[in-house]
């Protein structure tokens, strides 16, 4: 049986432009459950800072926002969610250029955002465990 | 509709077969892009007779093609041709020429 990595890549190699619905509410309220997401390979269109991108995280397929890139490392994060854990960039399968009839969803400002927001929210932990120990 | 063995079946346009990795799978087309959450994997039969839905070769002759290439009775060939052909009808993948 084909993994679905290969079987992604292998689609986006011969098809120009594949499309997906979207499950799952964690983008909201930029991309809905049920819309149809218009996807173009990562190798052909590279994604950039506050992309929605379509990743393979070690729990599966992910539709998340790219938040941060340093060389071949990058992370994602849901727009209603805790930033995933650190992938390759090779891990990023298609980049998303289009939700339904709207233009890509690309929105570098809410991915600053949802970093900061996370950094903040772990340095705030760690520092309440250090002050607890 | 029901398949027919008299019938030459044509495949749509809005549906295309590609080899991926060893596998067949069947892509629908929706726009310009491959709606890759509904993908429809073939066996190696399932490839044979997709290939053939060509609009020109009637039922029985995909059959005879079946036989010989596969090397099984003709009442399992049709059995498994008509059986196909009825899920293809089932999701508006071929129609009848």
């Amino acid at each position: 049986m084909i993994a679905p990595r290969q079987l992604l890549e292998g689609l986006l190699q011969h098809f120009p432009e594949a499309t997906l619905r979207v499950s799952g509410r964690c983008l909201e309220p930029r991309i809905r459950e049920g819309e149809r997401v218009r996807l173009h390979s990562a190798a052909l269109c590279r994604p950039r800072f506050g992309d929605v991108v379509l990743t393979m995280q070690p729990q599966g397929l992910r539709l998340h926002r790219l938040v941060w890139a340093l060389g071949d490392r990058v992370r994602t994060q849901a727009d209603r969610g805790a930033l995933d854990p650190v992938l390759e960039r090779r891990d990023i399968l298609a980049t998303v250029v289009g939700v339904g009839d709207r233009p890509r969803p690309r929105d570098p400002l809410r991915a600053a955002r949802s970093l900061l927001v996370s950094l903040a929210r772990a340095l705030s932990g760690r520092a309440r465990a250090a002050l607890a120990g | 509709m029901s398949a027919s063995l008299e019938t030459a079946y044509t495949r749509s346009e809005r549906m295309i077969g590609r080899r991926i990795a060893d596998e067949y799978v069947l892509v629908p087309i929706v726009g310009e892009g491959a709606e890759i959450d509904s993908l429809f994997n073939l066996s190696r039969v399932g490839a044979f007779i997709w290939e053939r839905l060509d609009g020109k070769a009637a039922g029985a002759a995909v059959v005879t093609a079946i036989v010989e290439r596969f090397e099984v009775p003709r009442e399992r060939a049709e059995a498994d041709y008509l059986e196909f052909v009825e899920q293809l009808l089932s999701i508006a993948a071929i129609r009848g020429a």
